[in-house]
């Protein structure tokens, strides 16, 4: 007996000696006074710690050798650091009151971004939402180098730097998304229900996300879980005049000791919303369900997490009709309609993602498996029978190896599988792309090296893409549908005291879609026919960004210039024939294409005027053919201009900010052969935050959007065919109430 | 223990409720004749499904149905 306690004791003290409690203190690198208000991320464990306004912060037991910790407070930049964990950290934060150091994970490792090689646009959804929006396409385009291609409110898609659908990868806390967005009618598939901020890698990104990621990468971040020991609860509701519709929203949050979790569950619904000239579009109601289940727990050296999302869209198609002589007010009706009517679109995602990361001393193991079901139902013609009814279910593994040697050394390797299936339901009257089984296996090594100002990036990529089990009838392929790419990226990034300056070429492939290769058939939902080409080649595109980034106490600019090669370029091809009323296009081939732009940006936050900020972002881009015509959606000149004022102003009630927003759009003469130039626009928003009791709990934010009823059309529009303009004048008011509190006092 | 229940029911929940049913759905149908949209009614599951698969037909023909535009 008493060998056992001794056995048990040493067992027991042994466990001690690698466990660890941390105490940490945050204080003013200038003034040395403790900072009281910050949050502290431990990332190996997911745990968020909150100061409340305490004078040091006491962290459970922690059995690992090394922790990653992200700091943040109000008006001191963000920090990323690596330590172990000792009896009490001395941590000093710099204050700053513009921080541009956002901690950034969507190019592999997670880098503060100042010394990040690779240009990333990180932004909050909460900034992006000041002006409240119907979706989160939307949203997305108003990031510098973003824009948003819609039909009508129901869908909207991300454009960066003038590619968009198969050419920019989505992803969701690194689960690739995949929702059929071949096609020009379907959205994200996504609600903004729980997502936190986004990333945006602009340009190829091949290295680290294999096919397709040829224009672009949007990266979007769940929010985080409860502070730790807390319950949170946040209720949201969001009406807009406009389309006599709103949004509710409801989440909830618990966090234990190593156990946390949250569900969240959303609902819109929109009528058809009103133009500017008082008519309404027709068929542009939608209405769409989300929900969310995550949890995640932290074992002794490991954390597993697993998510779900689902998202459930019924979206109305405008610009249908069987008048042979339509006109542009055909579709411009006097009664705004909610109920659901032909031709519509049902849109199902489900997503699965589990995750499990080891961390040793050295190096760190990540394995993502996901699953996501796409279901996709259009009913065209006939209400009984669907038009196009299509599933496509997709498997994914993601193995990723980071090795640390050194502090200045990380080599991160890895491995990415899909397995992807699109069927076709065989009650659906047309089939426009065919069933088949895409395999993608690609394997990718990167290396990072940081010394005193320099970060330095570089690595390789193989990628192969296998098209099997084609249900395509009487289809005799002489070599199998297998396309392969070799990808490299290399970036720097130098920082001086007030300026950073980064450089980068990355490359990036996509093979040919089902679409391309297969189409035959109406798209109703894009008014074409689409036919497909068998003989097209993999798209290549080599990326060559510049970026010039100038901080000082009170402004910072950034100027990033950039040229996109791609080869192969493939689009549609309009043939100059007709069926049944809807134009031919066939796809093609363009040689090369060059996309070269700018985009630009500057926040200023006078000292005169502390409480004012004002941001400019500029985005252009220009477009260069080897064939005789320039290619279609390429977006409008486009100049952001926001001016916010935080006013703070009343204790119980407190007028918090007011926000005026400014979109100029120029007009778009780089057309493709058939396509109508655009003019330009300009579109005026204002919106004020008022927050009740003293804890900020309750806040209304009440807005108009379009506020001088401007009537205008974007180049992006699906809608530009039918001249069916943007929604006129929209009144909202969103209100949220966010509550917490502890779990175990 | 009520919180662990909930996230064991919540998927299934979830998932009933996005279920849809076309099985009871009634909308508005008309047919196309001589240039002209005529009207026959809301009409509902299976003699819904009838008319779009079979059309309407009267004295002086068969008529392609639309419902529910």
């Amino acid at each position: 007996m008493i060998r056992f306690a001794i056995v048990l004791f040493s067992f027991f003290y042994a466990s001690c000696m690698i466990a660890q409690s941390v105490r940490i203190y945050l204080s003013d690198s200038l003034t040395k006074d403790p900072i009281v208000n910050a949050t502290v991320f431990i990332v190996e464990t997911d745990q968020w710690f909150s100061m409340h306004q305490q004078k040091h912060l006491e962290l459970p037991v922690i059995t690992l050798k090394k922790i990653t910790l992200k700091c943040y407070a109000p008006g001191y930049k963000s920090t990323l650091m690596e330590c172990a964990p000792k009896d009490s950290l001395h941590i000093s934060l710099s204050p700053m009151h513009l921080d541009v150091h956002e901690i950034t994970i969507s190019t592999g490792n997670l880098s503060q971004r100042n010394k990040n090689p690779f240009h990333v646009e990180v932004r909050k959804m909460a900034e992006l939402n000041v002006i409240s929006a119907v979706n989160l396409g939307e949203l997305l385009g108003r990031i510098p180098g973003v824009f948003s291609a819609s039909l009508g409110n129901g869908v909207a898609k991300p454009v960066v730097r003038g590619m968009q659908g198969m050419r920019v990868v989505t992803l969701l806390n690194g689960l690739r998304l995949e929702g059929q967005q071949w096609g020009g009618d379907h959205g994200v598939g996504l609600t903004e229900l729980g997502i936190s901020s986004v990333e945006v890698i602009k340009g190829p990104a091949s290295l680290l996300y294999g096919a397709d990621a040829l224009g672009g990468v949007v990266y979007l971040l769940d929010a985080p879980y409860a502070k730790y020991n807390t319950r949170e609860m946040s209720l949201q509701s969001s009406l807009f005049h406009n389309t006599m519709g709103g949004r509710g929203q409801f989440i909830y949050k618990e966090s234990y000791k190593k156990f946390r979790w949250l569900t969240a569950l959303t609902y819109g619904n929109h009528a058809d919303f009103q133009l500017p000239s008082r008519k309404f579009a027709q068929n542009s109601r939608f209405n769409d369900l989300g929900a969310k289940l995550s949890m995640s727990y932290n074992a002794r050296n490991s954390l597993l997490q697993f998510r779900y999302t689902l998202s459930h869209s019924v979206t109305g198609i405008p610009g249908h009709t069987h008048d042979s002589l339509s006109t542009p007010e055909t579709f411009q009706v006097s009664e705004q309609v909610r109920k659901y009517m032909l031709p519509a679109q049902f849109f199902r995602n489900q997503l699965f993602h589990f995750t499990v990361n080891w961390y040793g001393d050295k190096s760190n193991v990540q394995l993502h498996l996901g699953s996501t079901v796409n279901k996709l139902v259009e009913y065209d013609e006939k209400i009984t029978k669907p038009s196009l009814n299509m599933q496509l279910t997709n498997q994914l593994t993601q193995v990723k190896w980071v090795f640390k040697p050194s502090s200045h050394l990380s080599l991160t390797s890895g491995f990415q599988g899909m397995v992807q299936n699109n069927r076709n339901g065989l009650d659906a009257s047309d089939t426009l792309i065919p069933g088949a089984t895409t395999i993608d296996a690609g394997a990718y090594s990167t290396l990072l090296f940081e010394k005193q100002a320099w970060s330095l990036q570089a690595g390789l990529r193989y990628d192969i893409r296998m098209l099997r089990n084609l249900d395509v009838p009487q289809l005799i392929l002489f070599n199998p549908l297998n396309y392969q790419g070799l990808n490299g990226s290399i970036g720097w990034v130098r920082n001086w005291s007030n300026l950073i300056v980064r450089s980068s070429l990355s490359t990036g492939f996509r093979a040919p879609h089902l679409t391309e290769l297969f189409s035959n058939g109406y798209h109703h939902g894009a008014l074409r026919y689409e036919i497909g080409n068998l003989q097209l080649k993999s798209e290549r595109a080599t990326q060559l960004d510049l970026t010039l980034e100038k901080n000082s106490e009170h402004s910072t600019i950034t100027i990033n210039p950039f040229s996109n090669r791609v080869a192969n370029f493939i689009y549609l091809q309009p043939i100059d024939s007709i069926m049944d009323g809807i134009p031919v296009f066939k796809y093609s081939q363009n040689k090369l294409v060059w996309f070269n732009g700018l985009d630009a940006s500057f926040h200023y936050h006078p000292h005169f005027a502390h409480k004012l900020h004002w941001e400019i972002s500029l985005s252009y881009i220009h477009c260069i053919t080897s064939g005789d015509s320039s290619i279609s959606m390429i977006p409008q000149p486009r100049m952001l201009n926001n001016l916010r004022y935080e006013c703070m102003l009343g204790k119980k009630v407190c007028l918090k900010d007011i926000n005026l927003s400014s979109t100029l759009l120029g007009p778009q003469n780089q057309v493709a052969y058939l396509e109508s130039p655009s003019k330009a626009y300009h579109v005026l928003d204002v919106s004020m935050a008022i927050a009740f009791s003293q804890k900020k709990e309750f806040m209304v934010n009440i807005g108009v959007r379009n506020l001088l009823n401007t009537w205008y059309i974007d180049h992006l529009s699906r809608l530009k065919n039918i001249q069916m303009p943007f929604p006129g004048r929209n009144v909202y008011v969103s209100l949220k109430y966010d509550f917490s509190n502890p779990l175990n006092k | 223990m009520k919180s662990i229940s909930f996230v064991l029911l919540f998927p299934i929940g979830i998932l009933l409720s996005t279920s849809s049913c076309n099985k009871n759905k009634c909308a508005d149908c008309h047919y196309d004749k001589a240039g002209a949209e005529i009207e026959i009614g809301e009409k509902c599951g299976d003699e819904m499904e009838n008319l779009e698969a079979n059309g309407y037909t009267d004295s002086t023909g068969t008529y392609v149905v639309h419902c529910g535009h």
